[in-house]
């Protein structure tokens, strides 16, 4: 019974993986490859200032969004979880559409939002605050990861809401009969019972965010400059597909490293429960 | 503590909480809610302040060949896409959740980790794969990019039901004298069937959505969500605010529809 989606997985998942891969290894240009082996791409990977400081950018600017969505998305789990009793439905509802949902309408939105003459400066000259337009709110750092958190909270919040559901109230009433207050039931119960649901949501929007290369292009600036767009351009601009290739698994590398040394730090703080 | 608890199972209160969750829903929204309220403007500024109403945007996409041309691509994607989902997702779901076999756990990773990897990589390797097969970029490669994608969510949402069905009942229907197609149609198909179509759903609003994977693999074709972005790049044109708010009201509609289907808390990653 698996075996159609699992043939359709190989062969248009798994393999395509290794061909890509392998592409790191190959000579290209001009949109072609050669059959002939090299380390040159990743030489040029580690050697290239500009590469290397997109994927700094794109580690520094992942983490902040992941760490940031979390962060925003715990609280409000929380809330839809044990607090909202009416309307619940209706917010999931709501989040639901925001994660499969218009991604690029989205980013384009804060783009019009943020702009010279986009709604937020219109605004605030038609109201009378400001005399000239804010220039710094579009193609910065800000920008970024004002559009990145924006898109991808449901992403957070649905891991975290349904690691949540799992908790049974009785435990935490029962840490606070045992004496804790209610900041220490809910770091000594609730959060550790929910570790999972954190983890999970940090470890897509990270991802998600450090590898996208649409909101950069978009809202972004020359600082904010990210490693997704260096790759696309190999492909669509500049026709080198095994640098490409080698700057995404460059690239994957340090997420999933990253991803794991957080994972260790969660372990190393006894937020995650013994097996 | 004994008269807080009495308020009821949540004896921390916390007034703030409530307030913050209305914030989150605001930036949640509020810049869709511009580009709707854009997108009737009779100017064709996206700034305050606005003179006045129209529909003038939506007459100029519905009667725009390329705008229609678009719409149908995404519709024949996404539907094709659904189709295939459906039948094959359907049996992978059914096999991962009632035999155990050897190397399942490294069979349900494949499954798993397409939704973990960015659109960025699953985009290009699926480039470099099929300009190493040779093959012409068309919406076929398309609905291809999409399945690698929505299959494994397809199956991630039609086994977490699936996974609690009880096995009694067939059991129950055998022993009544029901063959095993009786038992498959009389029993298995009326329970699981909901969780079947909302998984349907799903895929097919992730596929009519799609950018980031279809970006690579399109060729000189177009759906909607690419023509959001040619038009976006070139200058300030009002008429990509109308396709977002076409585009943001087939989820809308398509989420409603799912949550009348499945309880919109089983949806997980």
């Amino acid at each position: 019974m698996l075996s159609p989606s699992l043939a359709f997985l190989i062969f248009f998942f798994l393999l395509p993986t290794i061909v890509f891969f392998i592409y790191s290894f190959l000579v290209s240009q001009y949109y072609r490859v050669e059959w002939q082996l090299t380390w040159d791409n990743y030489y040029r990977t580690f050697t290239t200032p500009v590469y290397l400081k997109a994927m700094l950018n794109s580690l520094r600017i992942g983490l902040t969004a992941g760490v940031a969505t979390t962060l925003m998305s715990y609280p409000f789990a929380y809330f839809l979880t044990f607090r909202l009793k009416r309307g619940r439905n209706l917010v999931l509802f709501l989040v639901v559409i925001s994660l499969v949902g218009s991604y690029l309408v989205r980013v384009y939105a804060w783009r019009t939002i943020l702009g010279k003459t986009g709604a937020i400066n219109s605004f605030l000259l038609m109201i009378g605050v400001i005399k000239e337009p804010l220039l710094f709110l579009l193609f910065s750092r800000l920008a970024v990861l004002l559009t990145l958190v924006h898109v991808f909270l449901p992403f957070a919040i649905l891991p975290i809401m349904s690691s949540l559901q799992t908790i049974s109230w009785d435990l935490v009433e029962a840490a606070r009969d045992l004496g804790c207050n209610p900041l220490q039931a809910f770091l000594k119960v609730t959060l550790p019972l929910s570790i999972t649901g954190v983890l999970s949501g940090f470890g897509y929007t990270f991802i998600l965010s450090a590898a996208d290369y649409i909101t950069p292009q978009l809202v972004g600036g020359t600082s904010s400059a990210m490693i997704g767009l260096s790759i696309t351009n190999q492909f669509v601009k500049v026709g080198n597909m095994g640098l490409g290739s080698s700057l995404s698994f460059v690239l994957l590398a340090v997420l999933v490293v990253a991803y794991m040394a957080i994972r260790f730090l969660a372990r190393l703080a006894k937020l995650t429960p013994r097996q | 503590m004994a008269a807080s608890r009495a308020l009821g199972r949540h004896p921390i209160r916390i007034p703030w909480l409530g307030i913050y969750f209305g914030l989150v829903i605001l930036y949640l929204f509020f810049p869709i809610a511009i580009i709707a309220l854009f997108s009737f403007n009779s100017s064709p500024a996206i700034s305050f302040p606005i003179r006045g109403f129209s529909l003038r945007w939506y007459r100029e996409i519905l009667v725009s060949p390329v705008f229609l041309s678009a719409l149908k691509n995404s519709l024949i994607v996404a539907v094709v896409t659904t189709a295939i989902c459906v039948f094959v997702g359907t049996l992978a779901a059914l096999g991962l959740t009632r035999y155990n076999f050897r190397f399942k756990p490294l069979v349900q990773s494949i499954y798993v980790l397409p939704v973990t990897l960015p659109g960025l990589l699953l985009g290009l390797s699926l480039l470099s794969f099929f300009v190493f097969l040779g093959l012409k970029l068309s919406l076929g490669t398309v609905v291809i990019g999409h399945l690698v994608y929505t299959l494994p969510y397809f199956v991630l949402v039609a086994t977490a039901r699936l996974e609690r069905f009880d096995r009694m009942l067939e059991e129950a229907a055998q022993d009544l004298g029901c063959t095993p197609w009786q038992t498959f149609w009389k029993v298995d198909f009326p329970i699981i069937a909901p969780s079947i179509i909302g998984a349907a759903v799903i895929v097919f609003a992730l596929s009519f959505d799609e950018f980031l994977i279809t970006f690579f693999v399109i060729g000189t074709q177009s759906t909607l969500p690419m023509l959001v972005w040619s038009m976006m790049r070139m200058s300030i044109d009002p008429r990509v605010n109308a396709i977002s708010v076409v585009l943001m009201v087939a989820s809308m509609v398509l989420i409603y529809v799912l949550s009348k289907l499945v309880d919109l808390r089983e949806i997980e990653l």
